[in-house]
């Protein structure tokens, strides 16, 4: 199948999503752990700052990576952990129907090519 | 795609699960515990804690374990009984320190935190199966 900008697109944005989601599990496992800073994935801002430069090539949309960064500010509890617990659970819930969402894109556009080839 | 990076997540929220329910141990020793005035290290029982600390494998942060057990240090809650056979000669009993209420409140933080690690496990679940539906029809 020729590679193409959205499956490239879709496929990138499907991992960074699983790269959130491990990420976000860490920071709900280490909700306790004395002294630890939460992990965060960006991404969107990214492909966003890409998608506004037309035309995008292949090529650029292949260099662009999910990263993980470290939250360093807000100390507000007395053990230095910065995880906020609810923040977290919004987090994973909105990125688990991101998820379901690309999934779901995915298949619409395979649907199409199945129906091309099938004529109906 | 890599189905590893889910496998690793659910190994991550299985460590967080294992975590709280070690804590949730050592909390149910404390309430039940909190009248023992003998131990084998002798004396009264000291309230215990755990201690977390975050796995890393390769530089990456990946789950969380008890890194360590320690006792509390601080003083036991004396007690006026001069008929126990623990009594000290002015009849004060050194009795557990813990307090009975706190454990109870860190009791409930355990069993939230447990639950949420459960519910980042569903969630990699629910995404596995939508993985799996992908193309199916095709």
């Amino acid at each position: 199948m020729r590679k193409d900008l959205t499956y490239l697109w879709l496929e990138k944005a499907l991992d960074a999503c699983l790269l959130r989601h491990k990420v976000i599990a860490n920071n709900i496992a280490n909700v306790s752990t004395p002294g630890f800073k939460r992990l965060e994935v960006v991404f969107e801002e990214e492909l966003k700052a890409l998608l506004n430069k037309k035309p995008i090539s292949l090529s650029q949309l292949k260099k662009v990576e999910p990263e993980i960064i470290e939250d360093q500010n807000s100390t507000w509890r007395e053990d230095f952990n910065n995880v906020d617990i609810e923040k977290e659970m919004v987090e994973l819930s909105k990125n688990t129907l991101q998820y379901n969402l690309y999934i779901q894109l995915l298949n619409g556009k395979l649907e199409r090519i199945r129906k091309a080839i099938a004529g109906r | 795609m890599e189905p590893t990076q889910l496998f690793s997540s659910m190994n991550i929220s299985a460590s967080g699960m294992s975590a709280q329910r070690l804590r949730m141990d050592i909390i149910a020793s404390n309430i039940a515990n909190v009248q023992t005035t003998r131990t084998s290290q002798g004396g009264p029982y000291r309230k215990k804690e755990v201690v977390f600390a975050s796995i890393l494998k390769n530089n990456v942060q990946e789950g969380v374990r008890v890194a360590e057990i320690f006792s509390d240090p601080s003083p036991f809650r004396l007690l006026y009984n001069p008929q126990h056979p623990d009594a000290n000669p002015e009849g004060y009993v050194a009795m557990p320190n813990v307090n009975t209420i706190s454990e109870m409140i860190d009791m409930i933080a355990t069993t939230r935190s447990y639950e949420a690690n459960i519910t980042a496990f569903k969630s990699a679940q629910n995404m596995f199966s939508k993985a799996l539906e992908l193309g199916r029809r095709y």
